[in-house]
């Protein structure tokens, strides 16, 4: 038996007050004025102190309504009659090699024990996960749940799991991972190494995958405005003298030539995935992900970012982050993954009334038992 | 009546005649003149009167034949004697002891007044007997009456019960007397009998009312009880359901040993409940 509000049961320590009444009542013998004192005698005096109940189902009925007050006031959970079904544990897992290497030996023993393994398709999907789990009966289920610790999971809103519920994460360390890379002249091998620095040389034993991001990096520039033109290859040709990136800056658009890079001063019509966009010139903040917009026109007389030399720096960033050279990702605290997910233990409310009903009804007879009784003794 | 419909009209003179009423339905109010000295009226001669009977004064002064009527005298003198000890306070179902006592007292000085009886009352309280109405020579028995009914409206009991050293008044007169002693005679022991067989005797009958409750006679409480002692306010608390069997047993043995030891020539014990009407044991009495 469970309760939604246990602090109520403190008050049940008021079933004292009736029995101490009772006694201090008890101590004092009711009054009577009496000439015939010749044939009372004191010796039976001490006995009539004792632990003596006289109103002895007063009393119980009484102490009984004290008890069930708190009781009703703590609102129950009766699940007596229906017994505890077996819960069944399950394992949604995140079809990911870090995390099925990382849990090889529960996955295994779970599939040994013929518990069900739930690849779990998309867990930064709010909606597929929240369903995959809702599905799931929520009072039955020993819910298991492995996935990367994805900064992006953060994003999430609160996800209501069963009460059963426990998180097995793994922390993406990227260094087992190959890192991409881009091409620089010569047929180098530009990446980020482990200290966050761009760098050319292979070295320090980093894993790097097989193929570059792109082959060339295919530029296009355009601009209205010459001077802004001018401004921004000269920013890129600092990028390519400097980290000897192997690019390719086109001033007029190729046709059927997909770009690695639109430099533009306008909002592009169709926008492809694979292109970087940066519109400069354009007041709207929010960008689309691989659309990059600033409301500053790339000059030096408009822009401080320019004027102060950092414009190479910037579009670089950008890129490396394009093409997922660099990635600003911690790994979730403990804290902030279980903040995440939210036990879904509200009671079911129809069961609850029933007892309430059950409870309140039988308050209401010992209320009236207690009235009945309590006058006809006085009376 | 009841008892308490009489103790509500709170009228001790009313409460009396209509008690005696009650008792003496059907008997006429004829007045009754016989030989005394006490003064009652002048009637006009009758043949068949003895003509010894006329006032040859009044012959004198008028002309006409008189005859001189004294008003009935009895040489029966009554003593009422109310116990005045705090136990008389006692009270059962709205009727205090005390206040039975007093209609009952009423009743018989109205009846005592009726037939022409000397009435006196006296108090016991103490254990000294005082007296509050005394029968004396001046004053006339209508007026001593209601004297009486004056005294018993105002009297209040408290005090103790003492056994020792009770005297009554000696009187050494050619009168019958009547000792009406109303108590509860509770607490009466060895030498109060004695006391009593020492004044009873063929010139002085004692009839001795002895009230008591219910509760005193069968002791049906239930229950724990705090006893206050009416005469020393002494308290006793009592789960009453253990001592019930000594306390009835106690009671009944008094009672017998009142009976047995008042069993005398000249002494009437008549036992009433505080239940009972006041007409009904008066006429235990009378008849």
């Amino acid at each position: 038996m469970t309760f939604v509000e246990p602090v109520f049961l403190w008050a049940s320590l008021a079933v004292a007050i009736p029995v101490a009444i009772h006694f201090w009542h008890q101590k004092r013998g009711r009054p009577l004025p009496w000439a015939a004192m010749r044939w009372l005698t004191e010796r039976e005096q001490q006995q009539s102190r004792g632990i003596k109940l006289d109103n002895l189902w007063l009393l119980l009925v009484r102490c009984l309504m004290l008890l069930l007050l708190p009781v009703l006031l703590a609102q129950p959970l009766l699940n007596w009659f229906d017994k505890e079904p077996p819960v069944q544990r399950v394992h949604l897992v995140q079809p990911n090699a870090r995390v099925t290497e990382n849990f090889r030996f529960e996955l295994a023993e779970a599939r040994r024990k013929n518990e069900p393994v739930v690849n779990l398709a998309n867990p930064l999907n709010p909606l597929a996960l929240q369903t995959a789990i809702t599905n799931l009966p929520a009072s039955t289920t020993d819910l298991y749940l492995y996935v990367v610790n994805d900064p992006a999971l953060a994003n999430l809103p609160a996800i209501m799991v069963p009460k059963r519920f426990q998180l097995h994460t793994v922390v993406d360390t990227s260094q087992t991972q190959p890192r991409p890379y881009l091409p620089g002249i010569g047929g180098k091998k530009i990446s980020v190494n482990k200290a966050g620095t761009l760098t050319g040389d292979a070295v320090s034993g980093l894993l790097l995958q097989p193929q570059p991001v792109t082959d060339t990096l295919r530029v296009l520039l355009n601009y209205t405005s010459k001077e802004e033109q001018k401004t921004v290859r000269a920013a890129l040709n600092a990028l390519r003298e400097v980290y000897g990136l192997l690019i390719r800056i086109d001033e007029k658009s190729a046709p059927n030539l997909v770009y690695d890079e639109v430099l533009t001063d306008q909002t592009p019509e169709k926008s492809n995935r694979q292109t970087l966009y940066v519109v400069s010139g354009v007041a709207q903040s929010a960008g689309m992900g691989n659309v990059v917009f600033t409301n500053e026109t790339l000059t030096p007389q408009t822009s401080e970012r320019v004027a102060s030399g950092q414009l190479p720096e910037w579009l670089g960033g950008y890129l490396l982050r394009h093409y997922g050279l660099i990635t600003d990702r911690q790994p979730l605290s403990q804290q902030a993954l279980q903040s995440l997910f939210v036990t879904a233990n509200t009671p079911e409310a129809v069961q609850n009334a029933g007892l309430q009903q059950v409870l309140t009804l039988l308050l209401v007879i010992l209320l009236i038992a207690e009235r009945g009784m309590a006058l006809t003794k006085n009376a | 009546m009841t008892t308490i419909e009489l103790i509500k009209l709170n009228n001790l003179q009313l409460a009396g005649k209509l008690v005696s009423d009650e008792l003496l339905l059907g008997i006429q109010h004829s007045h009754r003149t016989g030989v005394g000295t006490e003064f009652e009226q002048f009637r006009h001669y009758v043949p068949g009167d003895d003509p010894k009977r006329i006032d040859y004064k009044r012959l004198a002064q008028t002309g006409q034949y008189y005859v001189r009527e004294s008003s009935t005298e009895s040489n029966q003198h009554v003593r009422l004697l109310l116990d005045l000890s705090g136990s008389m306070n006692y009270q059962e179902a709205g009727v205090a002891r005390l206040q039975y006592a007093k209609i009952l007292l009423a009743s018989l000085a109205y009846l005592a007044n009726r037939q022409g009886d000397a009435l006196s009352l006296y108090g016991l309280q103490n254990g000294a007997v005082q007296p509050l109405v005394v029968a004396g020579r001046q004053a006339g028995s209508s007026s001593r009456f209601q004297k009486i009914i004056a005294t018993l409206e105002t009297v209040k009991a408290s005090g103790l019960w003492t056994n020792a050293d009770t005297r009554f008044p000696e009187f050494s007169r050619k009168q019958s007397e009547l000792l009406i002693l109303v108590s509860d005679f509770l607490q009466a022991d060895e030498e109060w009998l004695n006391l009593i067989r020492s004044i009873a005797g063929p010139r002085r009958e004692i009839v001795i009312f002895q009230l008591l409750g219910n509760e005193e006679m069968e002791f049906n409480l239930s229950g724990f009880y705090r006893f206050q002692d009416l005469e020393t306010g002494r308290e006793v608390e009592l789960q009453t359901d253990s001592i019930r069997a000594t306390v009835r047993q106690g009671m009944a043995n008094y009672l017998t040993m009142l009976e047995t030891e008042l069993r005398l020539p000249h002494v009437r014990l008549i036992r009433a409940r505080l239940s009972d009407p006041v007409a009904l044991v008066l006429r235990e009495f009378l008849t």
